[in-house]
């Protein structure tokens, strides 16, 4: 699998521009799937692929096999990931304070639809940092080895490993907050039905 | 089945996973003409790795070279795992590796690419160069592409002797050649500058050759422009000799290289077999091509090494049906490699 990627690779870089169409097919899906996670949303993966693909076209002269091709593109893909999401931060931020009485009109089924992940996991997600949710991306669903996260997020595996570990153990405290929380929201009923 | 072993408190995330009920709507998701749509435009715009590649000198393989090199590809590294070639420092300098075979449609591209080559090839005189443009209808592929008349000689002698002209690489004649085969033709090929594609040079070459295509008669799709290179501009790399014994033949392919900064990945078919042999003392590597596997515009045997000596790059090559064997090549290789001491 790897050496027909290098070697299709080495094609396009050769400028056999049509042979690229043969790794957009590889790795359209696994980079979609991993758009949708990261920025939980299912229509702005869509186009993120796109955008991703023909801008890793554009840099492919540039790749050297020093990390394989796909923690290449995976990088890519995160980085373009990481712009969409701090972008889209820095304008909510801006929207709520020239309109800090508007509330979103997303219903939560709405939400659910575009997201990947169920709740309680989906929410607990929403309060790590991108960096921290990439990482359980990676690991978790996309199940890369630390040498290959390392490779996307430009650390060492043991760098990368002793962080999985920290955001591993804030996910699991803040789901148990979270927990908590719903369970403080439901005792005033629980106990209507007790009585 | 998960590829890393999870712990349980890792397996109840994965259960959170909601991929499983969108798996149909994942398998469904192409975006492959519309990302393909968008590079053809990029391309267009002279943008991108086609860019890149005009602004080096490159071989413009001819056909019989591209039996002994296409397989061959130079390359900054040695990541994959069949067989690797390692220099005295231990860095590994030549590997080859699996391929899987071209699709039809990219089969089909590249056939009709080398037939107009070959046409704009019989259009020159041995040792000149052009420029050629294919009106094939697609508008976004205003690609321009060069091509160099080789000239063949029919002696070793004057192969040697066209090699000291050139520059090219020089090896000795093969004495153990198995029965009948002959001398059959030979030639040095040249790397050649071409201009950058954003140059004005290059543009304009283009310009010439869409205006040349669009005034041509209706059919005729091939337009050539040829073009005076500065002789400095022409480094010979490449010495190329076949020997033929009626439609049998093993070819000669020395190619010069950088010992400091290339390596090689060697392309094979998953059914062909590869081998390290060793041969007057050097590492040499040795392929055939596997029954019933599609063969890889190769030969049935293929044998080559690396002199870093001299940095050049020898690669044996026969026929697809040739009757010779490993052994047949291994003569000859041993006839091009000094003994080492």
């Amino acid at each position: 699998m790897d050496e027909t990627i290098e070697y299709r690779v080495k094609q396009v870089q050769a400028g056999h521009t049509e042979e690229y169409a043969q790794i957009v097919q590889m790795f359209q899906r696994p980079i979609y799937v991993y758009c949708w996670r990261l920025l939980g949303n299912q229509a702005e993966a869509e186009d993120a692929v796109q955008d991703i693909l023909v801008h890793a076209y554009q840099k492919i002269g540039m790749y050297t096999p020093r990390v394989s091709f796909s923690s290449w593109l995976y990088k890519m893909a995160y980085r373009h990931c990481l712009n969409l999401i701090r972008r889209q931060n820095v304008q909510r931020k801006f929207k709520q304070c020239l309109f800090p009485f508007a509330t979103t009109a997303d219903s939560a089924e709405q939400v659910m639809t575009r997201q990947l992940f169920s709740e309680p996991l989906s929410r607990a997600l929403d309060q790590l940092t991108v960096e921290e949710r990439n990482l359980l991306v990676l690991r978790i669903f996309e199940e890369k080895s630390f040498q290959e996260i390392g490779d996307i997020v430009n650390k060492s595996p043991d760098a990368v490993k002793k962080q999985y570990a920290r955001t591993k153990a804030k996910l699991k405290k803040t789901m148990l907050h979270m927990e908590e929380e719903l369970q403080c929201q439901n005792y005033p009923s629980a106990l209507k039905n007790k009585v | 089945m998960p590829k890393l072993p999870f712990s349980s408190e890792e397996q109840s995330l994965r259960n959170m996973d909601r991929l499983p009920q969108n798996v149909l709507n994942v398998q469904t998701f192409d975006v492959t003409d519309r990302v393909m749509a968008r590079i053809r435009q990029s391309s267009q715009e002279s943008s991108g790795p086609t860019a890149a590649r005009r602004l080096r000198p490159r071989i413009a393989a001819p056909a019989l070279v591209a039996i002994a090199v296409l397989g061959t590809a130079v390359s900054g590294y040695a990541a994959s795992q069949y067989l690797e070639l390692r220099n005295n420092k231990g860095d590994v300098v030549l590997n080859t590796a699996v391929t899987s075979p071209s699709t039809d449609d990219v089969k089909q591209r590249v056939r009709a690419e080398e037939a107009y080559r070959e046409e704009a090839k019989s259009r020159l005189q041995p040792g000149e160069y052009a420029a050629y443009y294919v009106k094939d209808g697609d508008a976004s592929s205003r690609q321009i592409d060069f091509v160099y008349k080789e000239n063949e000689v029919s002696s070793f002698d004057r192969l040697q002797e066209e090699a000291k002209r050139t520059g090219a690489p020089l090896f000795h004649a093969p004495v153990h050649l198995p029965d009948g085969y002959r001398f059959d033709l030979g030639y040095v090929y040249p790397v050649f500058a071409i201009p950058a594609a954003n140059s004005a040079e290059y543009q304009a070459l283009t310009d010439e050759l869409i205006r040349k295509a669009e005034a041509a008669p209706e059919g005729d799709k091939l337009v050539t422009h040829k073009l005076n290179p500065n002789p400095s501009d022409l480094e010979f790399k490449l010495t190329f000799a076949r020997y033929a014994k009626g439609t049998d033949y093993v070819t000669i392919t020395a190619s010069k290289y950088d010992p400091k900064s290339s390596s090689f990945t060697v392309m094979q078919n998953g059914q062909d077999k590869a081998e390290q042999l060793t041969v007057n003392g050097v590492e040499a590597y040795y392929i055939q091509a596997g029954e019933g596997s599609q063969p890889l515009e190769a030969g049935k045997n293929r044998l080559g090494w690396l002199d870093e000596q001299r940095g050049l790059n020898f690669t044996l090559s026969d026929n697809q049906d040739s009757p010779l064997s490993k052994e047949d090549l291994i003569r000859i290789a041993e006839d091009l490699i000094a003994p080492q001491r």
